[in-house]
């Protein structure tokens, strides 16, 4: 019996799936001989899953008699996105080219483009698709024009800067590129660093006024512009002596729509507020949640063994990024303002916390804890055995 | 790996990796971006891929351990909805010829479908180990070293696996043998 069930399982489950040819050709694609191409990843913004994680460098380079730079287009081209290489020459993709010069940084903000399903490549956005986007593509090149890091490079940093749409009349800090679902791909080429930046379709806020700014750092960084909470105006902080560059996004503003843009930013955060509780959880999952959620700082050294901890220093804008990977609990990696973070909590938080399959052994708490020194230590945590 | 090993990985294992995805994830969009990543961590990794290296079982555990960390994220996010239902039900779906078969034959398909899906109703701990013993093909020792687990914990997930489809393929089983 056990042997007919068994031949029943196999020749049920023989495999019977054909992977696309179009998807194997595309891993052929990207997998060319190591040595003669460099792979480079997707970098991501950590609001954003975006769906594919590799491109390719690219070996030629294309000048183009008007442009200094790339154009939008061969930006999209480089990074194998076919629909959205199109959508920059299509007639509602704007071009810019405008170049500004701070803090040792050539910026060109090299053009927009709005619309619904523009690029093969989408993001999910609380477990779904979001089609409905804006792409913007940046070249930033040394003012000196020595080759900026390719992001092969050891010196290359995922962190090195931040270039965001910005919202006349909204809190810059609150409201940008990270938290209206955005990502980005960054690839160097002929010493010219391109981003090309991903985020929900901000058309409906061009009555506002748009900008775009471009900063170094992770996240917004609020020393470099000024943010004029009675006008609105957002503007670069002439004091601030590293790099803050801010465009104007040239969209017209008869594509603004107040009401829905009201409704995506009640929905922005009422969706991450409520997210946790959309879907029933398996009883065995609520069960570990509800143990999770029993735990306090002040007992989950009772119930819990710390199995890595690492003292973490704030930058010089407060950030630290903290980072964990296990084979049997997975990794987890993030960052976050200390002094806002810490603003309106206890010294010890508890930070995350996660299990895989429904097994309770798998369950792995996050927690921070604000030191004296103000260092921060990241630690993390699984149950006691017992 | 180069580019012939790549090739070459593709044309021999892709359909087992495919399927695996295919069967872990219930999502065809979740299985082509498994796959993808799958190839592409294993380029990244840059190991050299031979006969002597298991190929497949590294390209698994590669799988796998992408696959879990994905989980682990949704489990505790619960942002994915309804895993099941973007799960091949349908026999297009699966490749499987939809023409009319002899009554025999049709009881077989109807009879394999059910194990399908009974399998896919597997806690993702036991479905794993079954998807790795009976569509790869891999021995318990194989398997323990693609999810990193212990030999004996196979053997009792497998164990677990088969008691609860036996339970729940009851039916099935019971009319075939009528």
């Amino acid at each position: 019996m056990k042997k007919e069930f068994d031949e029943l399982l196999k020749q049920a489950l023989t495999p019977s799936d054909e992977p696309d040819f179009w998807l194997n050709q595309k891993i052929l694609n990207q997998g060319k001989e190591r040595g003669n191409m460099e792979i480079k990843k997707i970098k991501r913004l950590p609001a954003l899953a975006l769906s594919t994680a590799l491109i390719l460098a690219t070996g030629s380079i294309t000048v183009f008699a008007a442009w200094k730079y790339l154009t939008p287009d061969k930006v999209a081209e480089r990074v194998k996105d076919g629909k959205l290489t199109e959508a920059f020459t299509g007639a509602d993709a704007i071009a810019v080219n405008e170049t500004q010069s701070y803090s040792g940084y050539d910026v060109t903000f090299l053009g927009i483009v709005s619309g619904e399903n523009l690029a093969d490549k989408q993001a999910f956005t609380n477990g779904t698709l979001a089609t409905d986007r804006s792409y913007i593509a940046v070249a930033i090149e040394n003012s000196d024009h020595s080759p900026m890091a390719d992001t092969s490079d050891e010196s290359y940093s995922i962190t090195d800067f931040f270039v965001s749409v910005l919202i006349k009349g909204y809190e810059p800090w609150m409201y940008n590129t990270a938290s209206m679902n955005g990502g980005f791909t960054e690839f160097t080429e002929d010493g010219v660093t391109y981003r090309l930046v991903e985020c929900d379709n901000v058309e409906i806020f061009a009555d506002c006024g748009l900008y775009l700014c471009v900063s170094e750092g992770t996240f917004y960084n609020e020393k470099a512009y000024v943010y004029d909470a009675a006008t609105g105006e957002i503007t670069r902080n002439e004091e601030y002596t590293g790099l803050n560059a801010l465009f104007d996004l040239p969209i017209d503003a008869s594509k603004g729509d107040k009401e829905a843009a009201a409704r995506y930013i009640e929905d922005l955060f009422s969706s991450h507020e409520t997210e946790p509780e959309t879907q029933p959880l398996d009883p065995e999952a609520e069960e570990i949640k509800e143990w999770a959620a029993r735990l306090t700082p002040e007992n989950i050294s009772e119930y819990c063994e710390i199995i890595e901890s690492s003292v973490l220093t704030p930058d010089a804008d407060g950030y630290i990024q903290y980072s964990f990977d296990s084979e049997e609990y997975g990794g987890c990696s993030g960052s976050i303002n200390v002094p806002l973070y810490f603003k309106e909590k206890p010294q010890m938080v508890i930070h995350n916390c996660t299990f895989a399959d429904n097994e309770f052994s798998s369950l792995r708490i996050e927690t921070l804890t604000l030191n004296e020194d103000g260092t921060v230590t990241f630690a993390v945590h699984i149950p006691k055995q017992s | 790996m180069t580019k012939p090993e790549l090739e070459l990985c593709i044309n021999k294992y892709g359909k087992d990796i495919f399927s695996f995805c295919r069967y872990l994830t219930c999502n065809l969009q979740e299985a082509e971006d498994l796959y993808q990543d799958t190839f592409l961590k294993a380029i990244e990794l840059g190991e050299k891929i031979d006969a002597g290296n298991q190929p497949k079982g590294y390209l698994l555990s590669i799988a796998v351990k992408i696959w879990k960390n994905k989980k682990r994220k949704y489990a505790w996010r619960k942002r994915i909805a309804n895993w099941e239902e973007g799960f091949p039900d349908s026999d297009t779906e699966t490749g499987i010829s939809t023409e009319p078969t002899p009554e025999e034959a049709l009881l077989c398909k109807e009879e394999e479908r059910a194990v399908r899906q009974s399998v896919q109703r597997l806690p993702d701990r036991l479905k794993t180990i079954v998807l790795l013993y009976y569509m790869e093909e891999l021995s318990v020792a194989q398997i323990a070293s693609v999810v990193k687990i212990p030999a004996g914990t196979v053997k009792s997930r497998l164990h677990q696996a088969r008691k609860i489809l036996e339970k729940d393929l009851e039916v099935v089983l019971n009319e075939e043998r009528i």
